[in-house]
């Protein structure tokens, strides 16, 4: 049971107010929808969310915890912001097995379900270089995902995926937020976005303007 | 624990490790090839052949002015390009900013101290395997002159393998320096090629500063030869050693701290 609660969030860099006294209460077991314009501060609160950023004024407190003065980093987090980004030298399997040493709490059993549950090989001997845009961004879903963390943060998850692929990634998604798990997406795609979340909040300016909810329904599951 | 494993494993297996390793060995053997094929191999010791102490030949010079980028070569550009790709967004939700810092810092210290450690030992070992280890004759003017007031003159005129050794360490220490000074200019500079070279930069600058001033004896250059082309004194060396590791330090953790990772 996962909670992430943001009281009155500020954040300027270089003189611009980017997020402006954002108060959020985020429980698990939800698909959270983020939704707004280009620059009106989605992914800077997902930043702030995963202790990227620190606030000016406002705090994170994260299952009771305040970020950056209990706690450096959440406990349990997975995230893709923005572009996947990973060791070009190594293959898929070998990234993840390097960061999941970061912790040292995720099995290489759980590395390899992570890589399939998102359609990709672990077995796969190519390299992050070679790897094309759609699987570069799978790659970063299975960072997210692996070893199924508490809260996961994804930013535009199914850009650059085919229809198959997108697929995947929804049933994925629900499973795991039936898992008691909460996650939040920012998509630009205002049908695939209606679709995975229970709630969505309309941002804009760095503020929240509209709560939306989707369903109420918590057992909503993937129809292929 | 798991960060700085991480960093050192990364770090140890960077192409720009194996650059840095090979054109310092590279250096290092030319030096050793020439020595063999102009000096000879007979009538020499060990203290005339070792690159640190070899003055007939370029390659001192050219080692030691370059000393600072193979330090900087490995892993010193890293944290800059860790940054440009986004990649320390997966390190820092799973540690914290300071572990990754102490991390980061800990692995290019070490690429630093050992891309500069590796060759100049390993010179010492093959110098040491072709020629004996004779205690220097200080008239015959075929070895570094060094008088009684030069750091660990009686070191090198009683034990001059000891002597090599001591200046290795004392390199490859200053290597590691060197290296965290890449890092600590990191938020400072817009491309991983200037944190790499700016430290060179940086220590030119001072040695011009002091030998124009006539404080030639401050030189970082002079005091990492172990020719000692400028007698310095055993505190100066710790002076500027300390500050310049504390310089970085202070820097690197305070930046660290309040970096907002984007």
């Amino acid at each position: 049971m996962s909670e992430i609660k943001i009281e009155s969030l500020s954040k300027s860099i270089k003189g611009t107010l980017i997020l402006d006294k954002v108060s959020l209460v985020l429980n698990s077991g939800n698909i959270y929808g983020l939704r707004g314009k280009n620059g009106s501060g989605k992914t800077m609160l997902m930043r702030a969310m995963s202790g990227l950023l620190i606030p000016d004024t406002g705090s994170v407190i994260i299952n009771g915890k305040t970020l950056h003065k209990d706690i450096s980093f959440p406990e349990s987090i997975g995230i893709l912001i923005e572009n996947p980004s990973f060791l070009p030298q190594y293959t898929g399997f070998k990234n993840l097995k390097l960061l999941a040493g970061l912790t040292g709490n995720i099995s290489d059993d759980e590395i390899r379900t992570a890589l399939e549950r998102v359609g990709l090989d672990p077995e796969d001997k190519r390299i992050y270089r070679k790897y094309s845009l759609g699987m570069k961004q799978k790659l970063g879903i299975a960072n997210a995902i692996m070893g199924e963390p508490d809260i996961i943060i994804l930013d535009e998850p199914i850009n650059a995926l085919d229809e198959e692929s997108v697929k995947k990634i929804k049933k994925v998604l629900l499973e795991i937020r039936d898992k008691d798990k909460l996650i939040i997406i920012a998509c630009h795609d205002r049908e695939e976005l209606e679709y995975l979340s229970d709630i969505i909040y309309e941002i804009k300016d760095g503020s929240i303007v509209d709560r939306k909810e989707i369903s109420n329904d918590n057992t909503k599951t993937f129809e292929a | 624990m798991n960060t700085v494993k991480f960093e050192l494993y990364r770090a140890f297996h960077s192409r720009t490790f194996l650059i840095s390793l090979i054109i310092g060995s590279v250096i290092c053997a030319l030096d050793l090839i020439t020595f063999c094929i102009m000096v000879g191999l007979g009538g020499r010791y060990l203290a005339q052949a070792w690159i640190g102490t070899d003055y007939l030949f370029a390659y001192n010079q050219m080692f030691y002015i370059l000393l600072p980028v193979l330090a900087c070569l490995p892993y010193g550009g890293s944290l800059y390009t860790d940054i440009k790709t986004g990649y320390d967004k997966n390190i820092c939700v799973k540690t914290s900013r300071l572990n990754y810092s102490f991390a980061k810092s800990v692995s290019v210290f070490l690429s630093g101290f050992v891309s500069v450690c590796l060759p100049l030992v390993v010179n010492l070992f093959i110098a040491a395997g072709i020629y004996s280890n004779y205690l220097p004759e200080r008239l015959d003017a075929t070895s570094i002159a060094l008088d009684d007031i030069y750091l660990f003159a009686s070191v090198y005129d009683k034990h001059p393998a000891i002597y090599c050794l001591i200046y290795i360490l004392i390199d490859s220490l200053f290597a590691g320096t060197m290296a965290l000074t890449s890092l600590s200019l990191t938020i400072k500079v817009k491309s991983s090629f200037t944190a790499v070279v700016t430290p060179m930069v940086l220590i030119f600058m001072f040695d011009v500063f002091v030998g124009v001033e006539e404080y030639g004896n401050w030189s970082v250059m002079a005091m990492l030869n172990p020719i000692q082309y400028m007698h310095s004194f055993w505190y100066q060396l710790l002076i500027v050693y300390l500050v310049i590791f504390l310089v970085n330090v202070v820097v690197i953790t305070l930046t660290s701290r309040k970096r907002a990772i984007l």
